[in-house]
């Protein structure tokens, strides 16, 4: 199927991704908007005397932050893929990174009934572009949070001179078919949402950290510490 | 020795800090300042705009800067920054964290070579805020005995504190680093400062360390690698824009001033309002005899230099000197004339003025207002306190153009003499004289009146080794006195009779020299190597023989 004002036919059209990645943005703005009136709303006394009234405003900020997060994803790969995104490389303590995910989950955790972890020595470093990990260890985490039975774990550790920061949780794993196909699979499911676009999105961060001839990759399996699901991310 | 912090927060009261708050909309500011109660921070200022933090942060000094990227249409976030450092209006203990929105988030991290201590997207959290400002107070106040060395110009000691937190550096590594890096270059130490910024580069391709080390090769004299090092920079950094300076200074070095002139080009292309880019555009235009160059080149700088205390005689007299050359001598003498009313007749404008008034009226043909100019020029120049060396060089050649060559030729043997080491002006001197027709005779004068200089420092250096230490710093000071504006003589006296305190013990007197010799070069270049590492040695002996300063 072609569409109309996507290819080199049409003089002067727009290209569609370029439509979809400006829309995208708007749409976006548009969310933090609604975001910030729920907000509004959340502060206003009639949320704290009706438990259900605050109960759903805390689901719509949930929900409106995921949606945020994923159009965030969708825009960085769109501009990864034209060649336009500034990586910001610079010396970071993993422990400091760990903190600030566990302040962002932490509103989430109470609802689910969830405990998360943080293990990380003091002593690991590492040369990453902050606001992307961050993106890739909050995907993570929220998918963890939907599988997650009692408790998600993060840590982070020196491996064979890569940074390895790893999400596990206590869920049934992922399924064999993610674990044999990997990434190839991840790609296959991106149209139909589940985990595929993060999962891309994560690949795609990684390996655009590339130090000495390595490049960062992820890593899928089963039965870590918890039993569970475990996302590994490795940085060169 | 106190206990290092770890990369584990301390927690820090933020009740005793001051804060300033920048951003154009009001919402914003009281929504911040909400935000900064709620971390325990009372002491709150809040500008709406560029100027207004200008005159906020002149009248009193903040722990905590937070500024947001867009500030309405005038100045953004990173330029207030750029111009807030260049003023050295923020100390190094100073936290500024830049405040972005997602979509100028780009902008904000491409700022590879002035970037703010750290930035935070919108939205955020009042807690991610307070884990943010307390990671940065931690390591400000890690790094606060070497910052204060540093203003004290301690720099030596500055390097072995630096040192000394190297054992366990934690997260601040690459901080340290970066600093010893600097210092080593400050105290002219380039070996060093090079095997820091190599092993920085092991570690990861970081642009400021890239930029360090080419800097370090720069100073060794290994110029070729340099320009590799600079180029890299340029390709990978499009807008690090001081690395086209360094990669333009380098070509000079290596002799290639059209590739000089290339790079500058690109970079006044990308970023025109540097006052001493589009300047050091202009003289390597002219030099290369693209007067078209020159001339735009020249113009931009009185243009941005009408807003700014930056605009100087010279800038004129430069100008005008494009027009002389061109043939245009209208335009030539209207330089001239509004050079005067800008600087309402001030000696120094006076003397350009009548400098290139006098070579303008003799090309044009009008000889008695050519001597008439001349005779003003020849009095002006030797009654004046300050002799640029742009001006001494066109005083030569009206004195040359006027058959005055007796006088012609003692200005070029003292520009040449105060001036030994100083390749570009000893070009300058040479293209002028090759320019009148006279090149031979100049490369003889020049190579003369340097031989001069260079060996009476010989005569100097072997009397020191023959253990005649005062018999060299007599030499020297005799030299110094005769030859005041040159640095490199200046500081070799004061070098002899620190090394001769040294050995002999303290002697007020000369200390005294020493003293004059390096307040004359800090007031000419205050950030000449060697007078920063002198003046560290002499704090070092009037310490060691319990001076007080």
């Amino acid at each position: 199927m072609t569409i109309a004002g996507g290819g080199d036919k049409v003089p002067g059209a727009l290209d569609f991704a370029t439509l979809f990645a400006a829309n995208t943005h708007e749409i976006k703005n548009q969310l933090f908007l609604l975001l910030n009136a729920v907000e509004q709303a959340s502060r206003e006394h009639w949320a704290s005397e009706y438990p259900s009234a605050r109960i759903a405003l805390d689901g719509l900020k949930q929900g409106g932050t995921q949606i945020s997060q994923r159009l965030t994803r969708l825009l960085a790969l769109y501009r990864i893929s034209q060649g336009h995104y500034q990586l910001d490389i610079a010396y970071h303590g993993a422990a400091e990174l760990l903190e600030e995910v566990l302040l962002e989950i932490q509103p989430l955790l109470g609802a689910r009934a969830v405990e998360m972890t943080v293990a990380s020595t003091d002593e690991v470093y590492g040369f990453f572009d902050r606001e992307m990990v961050r993106g890739i260890l909050l995907n993570a985490v929220h998918n963890a949070l939907n599988v997650a039975v009692r408790k998600i774990s993060l840590n982070a550790a020196m491996e064979d001179g890569y940074l390895c920061i790893r999400v596990a949780d206590d869920g049934p794993g992922f399924p064999p078919q993610v674990l044999e196909t990997g990434m190839a699979q991840a790609k296959w499911n991106m149209g139909g949402g589940g985990t595929g676009l993060g999962l891309h999105f994560s690949a795609t961060a990684a390996a655009l950290h590339r130090n000495q001839g390595n490049s960062g990759f992820i890593r899928l399996s089963n039965e870590g510490a918890l039993r569970g699901a475990v996302f590994s991310l490795y940085l060169p | 020795m106190a206990a290092f912090p770890s990369a584990k927060n301390v927690p820090v009261d933020f009740k005793d800090k001051t804060f300033l708050v920048i951003d154009d909309i009001i919402g914003v500011r009281s929504s911040m300042r909400i935000t900064i109660s709620t971390l325990g921070g009372v002491k709150i200022d809040m500008a709406a705009n560029a100027a207004d933090a200008f005159n906020k942060i002149e009248r009193r000094s903040y722990d905590i800067i937070l500024c947001d990227y867009s500030l309405g249409d005038a100045k953004d976030g990173q330029q207030l920054l750029e111009e807030l450092k260049r003023r050295r209006l923020i100390k190094s203990a100073t936290i500024f964290m830049m405040v972005t929105a997602e979509r100028s988030y780009e902008k904000v991290v491409s700022a590879v070579e002035l970037a703010p201590d750290d930035y935070l997207i919108k939205p955020f959290s009042g807690e991610v805020l307070r884990l943010r400002l307390e990671r940065l107070v931690n390591k400000k106040s890690f790094l606060a005995p070497i910052f204060d060395l540093m203003e004290r110009q301690e720099f030596r000691q500055a390097v072995q504190v630096c040192d000394q937190r190297l054992q366990a550096a934690g997260p601040y590594l690459l901080d340290l680093l970066r600093l010893k890096g600097e210092l080593l270059l400050l105290v002219s130490d380039f070996a060093a400062a090079r095997q820091v910024y190599e092993h920085i580069l092991t570690m990861r391709e970081i642009p400021w360390a890239r930029m360090g080390l080419a800097k370090a090769q720069f100073f060794e004299e290994n110029f070729e690698a340099a320009a590799e090092g600079f180029q890299q920079i340029v390709a990978d950094h499009p807008r690090y824009m001081s690395a086209y300076d360094w990669l333009a200074k380098t070509h000079s070095a290596l002799g290639d001033e059209a590739a000089a002139q290339r790079v500058l080009m690109e970079a006044v292309a990308k970023s025109p309002r540097i006052l001493q880019r589009q300047k050091d555009l202009g003289e390597t235009a002219y030099h290369n005899e693209d007067l078209d160059t020159a001339q735009d080149a020249f113009e931009s700088v009185l243009e941005f230099g009408k807003f700014s205390a930056f605009a100087e005689p010279e800038d004129y007299a430069n100008l005008s000197r494009v027009f002389l050359e061109k043939g245009e001598y209208t335009q030539a003498l209207s330089v001239m004339t509004n050079a005067r009313k800008a600087f309402e007749n001030s000696d120094e404008v006076m003397l350009h003025a009548a400098v290139m008034d006098s070579m303008i009226h003799d090309k044009a043909g009008d000889k008695a207002a050519a001597e008439q100019a001349f005779g003003a020029a020849r009095e002006l120049f030797e009654g004046a306190a300050k002799k640029p060396e742009s001006v001494a060089l066109d005083m030569v050649r009206a004195c040359y153009q006027h058959g005055d060559q007796t006088m012609g030729e003692k200005i070029a043997q003292n520009l040449v003499k105060n001036n030994h080491d100083n390749a570009a002006v000893l070009k300058r001197t040479e293209q002028m004289f090759q320019r009148m027709g006279l090149h031979d005779q100049g490369k003889e004068l020049i190579h003369t009146s340097s031989r001069e200089v260079i060996a009476l420092n010989n005569r100097a250096v072997k009397l020191a080794q023959a253990g005649d230490l005062k018999g060299s710093v007599e030499l020297l000071m005799q030299a110094a006195d005769q030859l005041g504006n040159n640095n490199v003589v200046v500081l070799n006296a004061a070098h002899a009779i620190l090394t001769y305190i040294g050995q002999t013990g303290w002697d007020e007197e000369l200390a005294l020299a020493v003293r004059g010799y390096l307040d004359a070069v800090k007031q000419r270049d205050p950030e000449h190597k060697k007078y920063l590492m002198l003046a560290t040695v002499y704090k070092d002996l009037a310490a060691k023989f319990g001076v007080q300063q």
